[in-house]
């Protein structure tokens, strides 16, 4: 049996090392699919975490709440929910959504927003209240004190999208149901594992699997080297 | 130029209370901040100096009691304040400098502004440092140029002097000498009996939540 | 500040580009099984489809009653499936405008080389089941409501046994896919009832093989079904008319005869 999964794994880099073409299309829309999704949520989510540590406002505290739930539901949750939403029956159907790559960045948006908006608001509030006498004896604007907070934290903030976007890589449950895994489309390296793992094509699976380890691995990489980068940093 | 201050002060202040939780720091203090260019408040550590400053300056707001400059408010534009511990940003002193006055809206001809006040106070070589490897000194006079640039009428000073050599602080009581005399209005925190009788032309002492003018 | 809002327009102006070249291509959407996917044949089939009519056809490939459910919803505008019964059921209530039967095989039983119980000198699959049902031997079902799982419940009822009672002894409902189904009932030593052509695909065999087959009595027949337009205003009528006549062509029947994997034919027309 162990001469079966070292062979398999032999076989797997051979794929690998040869550059199979349709590994390279998976690879390449995952990170289209998930950079977008981190993208688009760092754009709404850090403006929104500095908005709720600098201000208090009607419905602040709903916003909160509904975005920490939001961080527990389980991502498949959250793809019937769009699906509901974009399929034929659904109130969104006029848009055409289903079964493209589209929906999938959304997808992934609403699981990695309430995930970056915690983290955020955390970093932010530390910096926040490092800054916020300054501000007040300044007379800063609001606007301004948001652009000046978002710049000072930039390093943390940048590690949150990093772990968003290691999230976002390896999440399957909503991606296979509003994408579909349709071949040169919407497939995944995550769907491909899955769907070759139940094809019993362990190889292929195993290859793919390879590469998100290394994805992931790089990720961690810069990650950690931005973390020390901020504690040396910080030893005033 | 006097008539800068004249305009803003004297500043009296009616009943100020503050109080945390169950704590109260000052339970009823009036008394009035004079015309002359330099007020300080002195006292022993821990007795809230820090914070009636803050007041003054509007960055806390007191539990009760009223505060009125003579004439009109005070505005941010009017003051600047110097912290105990200088806060900067993440950046260099040159943006660092240019972010005060991109706030207060002071950017006309700001480079010339920042460049020839870092030739008078001699700390060029500093400018396109980042603020994080300065000296305790080098950071306590560039929150001075920081206060200066943008041409406050009042500027609050936060025991500027706890952690520094005899040379600096020379400097800056130099420093502040001379622009009190160019009619900005300082009030300032300190400990330095010998420096009070330097510089002070108002003495105020707080003792035990309540606030003293000394003669 | 200028140059990011500059990087993030271009972002922005990318996504938007690369969604509508999604939705400018003319395509079908083929809702079908995924046993049929990992036969093989639509990565046969399909491309010389595309290649000819320059029509795109995006295959879905979920658990027969999804993509049952999914034609019926509009998400597709055709469906290959394998579970007749339901399919009549659909064409009645008018989920579907037409089914088609235009291709069969068959379904095995599949148990270890061994095969403890000798199944494979049964005469008919009753005599398989209640061997199975006697012995109380591990059997792995679909349990996913599948063409081969409905299959399978036909035929023990037809036998006259009730497994159902029991489930998490040795009957184990699996609610998953066939190749999901296969590991299960290779890994744990058990018996199970496939379709030929994922086993015939399936890389993972071990020391499994087919132990009964009988064409006849097992029979799995494909239908093409078409979306019924107008309960689905949306569905592509004259694309799927196109892939519909190509399929039933001789050349569409000549191709599916020759799809061979490991010198067996899969799938028989006519």
């Amino acid at each position: 049996m162990s001469n079966d999964t070292d062979s398999i794994f032999l076989e797997a880099l051979l794929l690998l090392i040869t550059g199979d073409k349709d590994i390279l299309e998976i690879v390449l829309l995952s990170l289209y699919v998930t950079l977008s999704a981190v993208i688009l949520s760092c754009l709404f989510s850090i403006p929104l975490s500095a908005i709720l540590t600098i201000k208090n406002f009607f419905g602040k505290t709903a916003i909160i709440i509904i975005s920490n739930s939001l961080m527990a539901l389980p991502p498949v949750v959250v793809g019937l929910g769009l699906y509901l939403l974009i399929s034929a029956n659904g109130i969104l159907a006029a848009y055409e959504l289903l079964y493209t790559p589209s929906a999938m960045i959304i997808a992934q948006f609403i699981i990695l927003t309430p995930i970056i908006v915690a983290l955020s608001r955390q970093n932010i509030q530390e910096s926040y209240a490092k800054y916020d006498e300054y501000f007040r004896s300044l007379g800063t604007s609001t606007f301004q004190k948001i652009k000046t907070l978002i710049w000072e934290t930039r390093f943390s903030l940048i590690t949150n999208a990093l772990a968003a976007l290691g999230r976002g890589l390896s999440e399957v449950g909503a991606v296979i149901i509003v994408g579909g895994n349709i071949a040169h489309q919407t497939r995944m390296m995550t769907t491909t594992i899955a769907m070759e793992t139940s094809r019993g094509d362990l190889k292929l699976a195993l290859a793919v699997g390879i590469i998100l380890i290394f994805i992931s691995i790089t990720i961690n990489i810069i990650l950690y080297a931005l973390k020390s980068n901020l504690e040396v940093n910080d030893g005033k | 130029m006097e008539n800068k201050i004249k305009k803003l002060f004297p500043c009296t202040i009616r009943n100020l209370q503050l109080k945390f939780e169950q704590n109260v720091i000052f339970k009823n203090l009036n008394f009035v901040i004079s015309e002359s260019p330099i007020t300080v408040l002195t006292g022993n550590n821990g007795t809230g100096k820090t914070l009636l400053l803050k007041i003054l300056a509007s960055i806390i707001n007191p539990t009760s009691g009223s505060i009125t400059f003579n004439n009109e408010n005070l505005k941010n534009n009017d003051f600047s304040f110097i912290f105990q511990k200088p806060i900067f940003l993440d950046r260099t002193v040159y943006d660092n400098l240019l972010y005060v006055l991109k706030v207060k809206n002071k950017m006309k001809r700001a480079d010339e502004v920042i460049n020839k006040n870092a030739q008078e106070y001699k700390i060029t070589h500093l400018l396109y440092r980042s603020t994080r490897g300065l000296s305790g000194g080098e950071q306590q006079i560039i929150s001075f140029i920081r206060a200066l640039i943008v041409s406050p009428k009042v500027i609050f000073l936060d025991e500027a002097f706890s952690n520094l050599d005899k040379l600096y602080i020379d400097k800056i009581e130099f420093i502040i000498n001379q622009i009190s005399k160019n009619g900005i209005k300082i009030i300032m925190i300190s400990h330095d009996d010998n420096q009070i009788l330097r510089l002070a032309n108002q003495v105020f002492n707080i003792k035990d939540g309540a606030i003293d003018e000394k003669i | 500040m200028k140059k990011f809002n500059y990087i993030i327009t271009l972002f922005f102006i990318f996504i938007t580009l690369n969604h509508s070249s999604y939705a400018s291509n003319k395509f079908i959407t083929l809702q079908s099984t995924t046993s049929t996917r990992d036969s093989g044949l639509y990565n046969y089939l399909l491309p010389i489809f595309e290649k000819e009519f320059k029509i795109d056809i995006r295959l879905v490939a979920v658990g027969t009653g999804q993509a049952l459910s999914n034609i019926r919803n509009c998400d597709g505008d055709l469906a290959i499936t394998h579970a007749p019964n339901l399919e009549k059921i659909y064409l009645s209530k008018g989920y579907i405008s037409e089914r088609i039967e235009f291709m069969y095989n068959d379904f095995v039983f599949i148990g270890p080389n061994s095969d403890p119980l000798n199944i494979a000198t049964s005469s008919n699959p009753d005599e398989v089941l209640s061997k199975i049902y006697s012995n109380k031997t591990k059997f792995i079902s679909r349990g996913d409501s599948s063409g081969t799982h409905i299959s399978e419940l036909n035929l023990w009822r037809r036998a006259y046994l009730s497994p159902g009672i029991y489930k998490d002894t040795w009957y184990m409902e699996v609610g998953q896919g066939m190749g999901a189904t296969l590991n299960i009932a290779i890994g744990s030593n058990a018996y199970t009832y496939s379709d030929r052509s994922t086993w015939i695909n399936f890389k993972n065999k071990s020391n499994h093989k087919i132990l009964y087959s009988n064409s006849e009595l097992l029979k799995n027949q494909y239908s093409l079904l078409l979306a019924n337009s107008t309960r689905c205003p949306k569905t592509k009528n004259y694309l799927i008319n196109i892939f519909k006549e190509w399929l039933l062509s001789e050349e569409g029947k000549l191709l599916i005869k020759s799809y061979m994997v490991k010198n067996q034919v899969l799938f028989h027309v006519d």
